[in-house]
């Protein structure tokens, strides 16, 4: 998935997946929130 | 159920044990057999990762659980994304360079031959116990969905499995989870899209979501910090990232599949698909139960969903019966209403009339679930038997509701996640088997042949293992319970001797006695402060282990150069 070398700037690549999965999390976790307060009880 | 929706089940079954048995003929060498030749591409390991951790329960247990209970259960999967971005720069690289056949190998380079042995033994017992419970729990759903007999019910699930386990390895293992995470994830997202379609005219989707959602179900987050709630954020958060890293960084069933790809970045790259889509699709599942409930609003449900119980209590008790039937048709009828009232004041938009017909649905709902707990503790009454009936809430529906076809998608669907995690469990027990003691202590040299014959033999033999505790586990409920018990015992504590493996201080009496601390330290837990939620054991076990070890470590004298 992720097989390119550190990045330019020296970040190795583990921060980069740090970076993406975190992003994915957030976006799902958000929809979840947003079910909870738009239609949850609390 | 149709006799289309049974051939669309035989055809899967046939088709994955021909395919396994077709990949038989590749694997002639033991590191073929065992690890696939370490070649297999990144995106065939991540799938085989998740549809190994997605059995059968999840596809009908969990969905039911949504239903009953709603999305909360996801906070267990929180810790899941952080704890494979830990393994995939720690324990990952470590055991795919160490080029070992079983996690419990890497120990006796590390520290001793003890501490293999011990934790592997401790994987055999576990796992071998576990692998029967696998079998059962779907087991004893279809037998009572379907009217048959245990022992068929079990061997329609193991045999085929154990049979391309068995003759394939991990090759085909791998390539059937493929296909059976592609079935599973279509099953689910067809089930989605008939649970919507049936919505009865003027409820739409939002209202759906109002309704279920007024009753919690849509209620994820659970900030509360307490360490008797099983599902809060926090458990998931810290218990959960333990319960992974130990799940998917130290048990064989997971470390195997890593180390069949063909390079540290296929394995690392592998195990971060669970860390995307991890979450997703427990989401997705815990959404299909949340709208079977709301399907079950506008339509009436049973009043048992186990048929078994259903047709015991109706012989066994008819006049209590009947009533129950009676009042709980009433009570429907009157929740449907309810549930009729919320879209239509949602309809006209003014947010007092929507509150009222919300409060008027739950006091319905709430109606209706009590006439629900009089009719289950009939059915305790007369069978004898746990009268809960959540894992047979999405079967009913799938075979009842669902259009021809699909039902038998999605019993293809459940089958697919029982073989993948039980062609997992018997693929790992055999590796074990095999490299840890047979390879280890009975016969340290001999032709590819021979282990490889061996292998197969220990797959066969823990398959009919597997299926002896699955039929008498049945008339031994508790043996669930215990198995389960005796997992999170250990689970974090070998994962505190992986973490003691990768500081280099440690030794290993240091790993050997910590381990023994670690498992103490949550028998104790478990004995003096039985509140404790279970996730919490394996953060308990890992520190308890890690810090003895490291004291013991420390306190030894150096080691000779």
């Amino acid at each position: 998935m992720d097989e390119r070398p550190p990045g330019p700037e020296g970040q190795p690549h583990y921060i980069r997946l740090f970076t993406r999965v975190m992003i994915v999390q957030i976006i799902t976790l958000s929809v979840l929130w947003l079910l909870q307060s738009s239609f949850g009880r609390s | 159920m149709h006799p289309i929706n049974w051939l669309i089940v035989a055809a899967y079954v046939i088709y994955v044990v021909w395919d396994g048995l077709r990949r038989s003929k590749d694997t002639d060498e033991i590191e073929g057999y065992l690890v696939a030749g370490r070649s297999l591409p990144w995106w065939v390991v991540g799938l085989s990762v998740m549809a190994t951790q997605f059995s059968a329960i999840t596809m009908i247990g969990t969905t039911g659980q949504g239903a009953t209970d709603g999305m909360r259960l996801i906070q267990l999967y929180f810790g899941l994304p952080l704890a494979m971005l830990i393994l995939s720069v720690t324990l990952v690289p470590f055991l795919y360079r160490a080029k070992v056949y079983t996690a419990y190998e890497f120990l006796e380079r590390r520290f001793d031959a003890k501490t293999r042995t011990l934790t592997a033994l401790l994987f055999l017992m576990s796992r071998g116990m576990s692998a029967g419970v696998i079998i059962s729990a779907p087991a004893v759903i279809f037998a009572s969905v379907f009217g048959w007999n245990i022992v068929a019910s079990v061997a329609l699930l193991a045999v085929p499995t154990i049979l391309y386990t068995a003759f394939g390895g991990v090759q085909a293992v791998a390539w059937a989870d493929v296909k059976q995470m592609v079935l599973i994830v279509v099953a689910l997202l067809a089930i989605v899209t008939v649970l919507v379609l049936r919505l009865p005219e003027g409820v739409g989707v939002t209202d759906a979501l109002a309704i279920a959602g007024s009753t919690g179900r849509l209620d994820t987050f659970d900030f509360k910090f307490d360490l008797t709630e099983t599902y809060t954020f926090w458990s998931g958060i810290v218990g959960g990232t333990f319960l992974m890293l130990s799940y998917f960084g130290t048990d064989q069933s997971q470390v195997q599949r890593h180390l069949t790809a063909k390079s540290v970045d296929a394995a690392r790259s592998s195990i971060m698909i669970s860390a995307y889509w991890k979450i997703p699709l427990q989401a997705l599942v815990l959404m299909v139960g949340v709208l079977v409930f709301v399907f079950y609003l506008f339509t009436s449900p049973p009043l048992f969903f186990n048929p078994d119980h259903d047709a015991r209590v109706r012989a066994g008790a008819p006049a209590e019966y009947a009533d129950l039937e009676s009042r709980f048709e009433s009570a429907f009828m009157q929740r449907r209403g309810a549930a009729r009232s919320v879209a239509a004041a949602r309809e006209s938009g003014d947010d007092a009339t929507v509150e009222r017909s919300l409060e008027a649905f739950r006091s319905s709902e709430a109606g209706l679930t009590a006439v629900r707990d009089d009719a289950l503790e009939l059915a305790e009454r007369v069978t004898g038997e746990n009268p809960r009936d959540v894992n047979y809430l999405i079967p009913s529906f799938v075979i009842n509701q669902l259009p021809i076809g699909l039902a038998g998608l999605f019993i293809a669907g459940v089958l697919a996640a029982a073989m993948s995690s039980i062609a997992a469990e018997l693929n790992a027990l055999s590796t074990a088997t095999v490299i840890d003691f047979y390879k280890r202590y009975v016969r340290k040299e001999a032709p590819d042949a021979h282990f490889l014959r061996v292998s197969k033999i220990a797959t066969a033999f823990w398959g009919v293992v597997a299926c002896v505790v699955a039929v008498y586990s049945v008339s031994l409920g508790s043996l669930i319970e215990v198995v389960n018990l005796y997992g999170s015992f250990f689970y974090g504590s070998i994962l505190g001797v992986f973490l003691l493996a990768m500081w280099r201080p440690a030794r290993g009496w240091g790993a050997f006695i910590g381990l023994f601390a670690g498992m103490g330290a949550v028998w104790s837990v478990h004995q003096f402060a039985p509140s404790v939620a279970f996730l919490w054991y394996n953060v308990i076990g890992a520190v308890t282990v890690f810090v003895t070890g490291a004291v013991i470590s420390l306190s030894l004298p150096a080691a000779r150069p």
